[in-house]
């Protein structure tokens, strides 16, 4: 197959991953205006706690809902302990309470499992899917990642466009006082909302492993790809985050096939600070203020 | 007129300047008492030297001009593998000279990533810088053939002159150490009584307020960024002397955030506080390594518990200060004041 | 319904409210009146939960709401609109109106008032109905004030807070306004507490009224003979 065509497929497939991570963000950041460092941490987290279920039961799926379970719980439980109290001050502090979250989890992880590099399990191939005699450049894996970030992303919508607590959630990130008089529990709304960001972080992690392998700081480099795709999106966007997710990842796919797969964080730093400087809004917002 | 204040009257650099030969002397000699006492000390000091020498460019930077960066570390590798590429040529070069050509290298890239970031603010700047700390390893991976892939470069050790050859070998590094260190913090503390110091603060204080003041915030910002990188690159080539070696994996994200830590612990915006903090990133780990043997835990525990732990100094500092510690010794100048006025309004 | 007593709030060493004591039956309407910075503004912020006193006491049929949540005194009946409305801009009409969480009902049955609140608010302001589906901030300021008056309907309070709703509408959408509000007392049973530098239009909607200055209650009384007594408008409201 053409080189540059398999490029796009596994650039997309990726790309997925890193719209995962960055709807992450993006949730997060709408909710609290925080920009959540130690997101990809936290996703590095969730996915050895799901290593760890699915050594003890041999089964795949189980792991998979401990991990999803676990970045709703670790979510939750960092905004309600922690970000809670430097919400209302210099966003510099909340910047370095996250990064202290970062420093925290991939210290104590290796404490419990060790910072050896592991493999973990996909549920599906891996491998170039054979149609006939010709080889797809998209596994089984890829495409059970497409689809399950496009579930999740068609998840969200529904959420926050057609339930009530989805409205509430909504109403508590645009105007946190109003709501609060409006009765909504602002506060346990946040919480919540933090716990569903990091829930879908979690997703990314599971779905990077498999291929990238599981150690301590293998979510660095996808955090500043998922950061970079949410800025490109606007920050403020979940379909930006999409695009964003996907636009990065077929960028990194070309640098990568194209120049060497060493260069693609150096790549994803030269595409962020290429778009702060020409279109620091991103794509889906219009009047974004960038300078916070 | 005392002796002191003749000096002061003939200018801050002057008395800056003494004082750090005062103090090059003093740390001298003690590092040399100290060596026939416990040699990995003073090893761990001149560690202490570079670290400090970075850590008092980001606290120039991040506590001084409210410009947060994450990508100290990969600053820091630049100068490195500049002293490495350098020294890898002219075999026998002067350090003084090597260390001049890292910070010239360093400061011309931190010109390019403090023209963004000048333009960036908060979260944005942190991401940005958080990707050159991640990202620029690989570079150095990618294109092997100069700076040899994973294995670094290495760089030949500092030996003292023939006349001084009873000189141990790690009291000569620390000693080389000093010098640039205490020419460092000289300077840094002078500048920041000149007119570029208030100008940085003012920045930090109110962009807005600043700019219609006449600074212009965005070339000062850029000012601010390279002195700081410039910093980081003498920082990273003292690092290499004194490791002899340049590699991708001595320049991971958390060499970054250890920066940070050592001026969160500091408290952000001084000087000594740079110096204290990075005392104790660099010997944290051995404290808490002799703990731990006390308490015999597990060695992964051992090895990664100082990280954690920073951490938790980071979490801590945020919570105990929610308006930055600068925020803090506001409040408590506003809070006295306001007491006096009270006490006077009374009498 | 509400007693408030001796009431003291400082905002960073500035004394705001000093000593306040107001009392607001179960139904009516009570004007609170005076000159920019009297303290009124912050005495519904006190009440809502906004804002901490240093000092007095609140309760609201004889339960203390010291130190309760904003959200959770929304719960209990008491709900207010902040000055300008306070619409979510971002949200749509319907939105903004299906975010509110109604009072806790004793009895079974409490989804559907919620619904059947929004028709009614619809039908209250026929100008809302039109723009049901647009976002708010394209709403003008009278249908701001609408919007945020039928979300305090749609909540069920037994008390409204008002802050000054009058403010910077049209003659017309204030007669609007003060009208529904009336109507809206005596039909419900609500009691309002409506906060006013519009005196005039206040009293006209009144039944008893309190007359505030740098924080401190100068005159409470009914509000028909406080609209006759010349002195105090005088020397308190400036005409």
């Amino acid at each position: 197959m053409n080189y540059f065509i398999v490029l796009t497929l596994t650039g997309i497939a990726a790309g997925m991953i890193y719209s995962a991570l960055a709807l992450a963000l993006v949730l997060i950041w709408r909710a609290t205006r925080i920009v959540n460092f130690a997101q990809g941490a936290m996703a590095m987290t969730t996915t050895y706690i799901a290593l760890a279920v699915i050594r003890a039961t041999d089964n795949y799926w189980l792991g998979f809902v401990a991990a999803l379970l676990a970045g709703l719980v670790l979510g939750a439980i960092a905004e309600r302990f922690l970000v809670r109290w430097v919400e209302t001050g210099p966003p510099l502090n909340a910047v370095i309470l996250t990064l202290g979250l970062f420093l925290i989890l991939e210290g104590v992880v290796p404490m419990i499992w060790g910072a050896q590099i592991q493999s973990f399990p996909a549920p599906f191939s891996i491998a170039a899917t054979q149609v006939g005699d010709t080889f797809i450049a998209l596994s089984h894996f890829n495409l059970f990642t497409i689809g399950l970030v496009l579930l999740v992303m068609l998840a969200m919508l529904v959420f926050f466009r057609f339930t009530a607590i989805g409205l509430q959630m909504r109403a508590s990130a645009f105007a946190p006082d109003i709501a609060r008089l409006l009765g909504v529990r602002v506060g346990r709304l946040l919480s919540l909302g933090w716990g569903i960001a990091s829930l879908t972080g979690a997703i990314a992690g599971l779905l990077v492993a498999p291929t990238l392998l599981l150690y301590p700081s293998n979510m660095d480099s996808i955090l500043v790809y998922g950061f970079t795709a949410a800025v490109l999106g606007g920050l403020d966007s979940p379909v930006g985050a999409l695009v964003g997710g996907l636009a990065i990842g077929m960028a990194l796919s070309y640098i990568g096939g194209y120049l060497g797969g060493d260069l693609e964080s150096i790549g994803a730093l030269v595409i962020l600070i290429g778009i702060l400087m020409v279109r620091p809004q991103g794509i889906f917002v219009h009047s974004a203020e960038r300078r916070a | 007129m005392t002796v002191l204040e003749r000096i002061q009257s003939r200018g801050t650099l002057l008395t800056h300047g003494l004082l750090g030969v005062l103090f090059i002397v003093a740390v001298g000699v003690v590092i040399w008492l100290l060596d026939s006492v416990n040699g990995f000390i003073v090893y761990q000091l001149s560690s202490v030297t570079y670290i400090a020498i970075a850590a008092a460019g980001l606290t120039v930077l991040t506590g001084q001009n409210g410009q947060l960066s994450l990508g100290h570390g990969a600053l820091m590798a630049i100068g490195a593998y500049t002293t490495a590429l350098v020294l890898k040529t002219f075999t026998d070069l002067n350090p003084a000279i090597v260390m001049v050509a890292s910070i010239l290298v360093t400061a011309v890239a931190s010109i390019v990533v403090g023209a963004a970031a000048a333009r960036l603010r908060g979260p944005y700047l942190a991401g940005a810088t958080l990707g050159l700390a991640v990202g620029l390893p690989g570079v150095a991976i990618r294109f092997s053939s100069v700076f040899h892939g994973d294995q670094g470069l290495t760089v030949p050790a500092l030996s003292s002159p023939d006349a001084l050859s009873d000189v141990p070998a790690e009291v000569w590094l620390a000693w080389v150490g000093l010098i640039p260190a205490a020419v460092t913090f000289v300077l840094l503390a002078n500048l920041l009584k000149t007119r570029y110091g208030r100008d940085f603060r003012a920045i930090r204080e109110d962009e807005v307020a600043s700019a219609l003041h006449g600074i212009r915030v965005s070339r000062t910002q850029v000012i601010a960024f390279v002195l700081s990188g410039a910093c980081a690159g003498l920082a990273g080539s003292l690092m290499a002397y004194t490791s002899n070696l340049a590699a991708p994996g001595s320049f991971p994200l958390t060499l970054s955030l250890q920066l940070l830590a050592a001026i969160v612990i500091g408290g952000l915006g001084t000087l000594p506080g740079a110096v204290w903090g990075s005392l104790v990133i660099v010997f944290a780990p051995d404290w808490i390594g002799t703990l731990n043997d006390a308490m015999k835990l597990p060695s992964n525990v051992r090895d990664e518990l100082p990280l954690a732990l920073f951490g938790v100094v980071f979490i801590v500092a945020m919570l105990a200060f929610p308006y930055g510690i600068q925020g803090g010794l506001r409040r408590l100048i506003a809070w006295r004041a306001g007491r006096r006025r009270a006490a006077a309004a009374q009498a | 319904m509400l007693e408030v007593e001796d009431l003291r709030v400082t905002y960073g060493g500035v004394t705001a409210l000093d000593g306040i004591k107001l009392s607001v039956p179960d139904k009516g309407i009570t004007a609170v009146l005076g000159p920019n910075g009297a303290g009124k503004s912050t005495l519904l912020k006190t009440i809502a939960g906004l804002v901490k006193p240093d000092a007095g006491r609140i309760s609201f049929r004889g339960a203390s709401l010291l130190g309760v949540a904003p959200e959770a005194i929304v719960r209990r009946g008491i709900s207010m609109v902040p000055e300008g409305g306070g619409v979510i801009r971002e949200l749509t009409v319907d939105e903004n109106l299906r975010v509110v969480q109604p009072k806790k009902r004793q009895g079974p049955d409490g989804k559907s008032a919620g619904k059947s609140g929004i028709d009614e608010v619809m039908e209250l302001f026929p100008p809302l109905a039109a723009r049901r589906h647009n976002a708010a901030h394209s709403l003008s300021g009278g249908e701001r004030q609408m919007l945020a008056v039928g979300r305090a309907l749609v909540s069920r309070a037994d008390l409204l807070l008002l802050d000054e709703p009058s403010l910077g509408l049209a003659p017309k959408f204030v007669t609007l306004i003060m009208q529904t509000v009336r109507k809206l007392c005596v039909e419900r049973n609500i009691s309002v507490l409506l906060v006013e530098q519009n005196a005039r239009s206040a009293l006209s909607i009144a039944d008893q009224a309190m007359l505030l200055s740098a924080g401190r209650t100068i005159a409470a009384r009914a509000a028909g003979d406080l609209a006759k007594n010349e002195e105090l408008w005088h020397a308190y409201l400036g005409y």
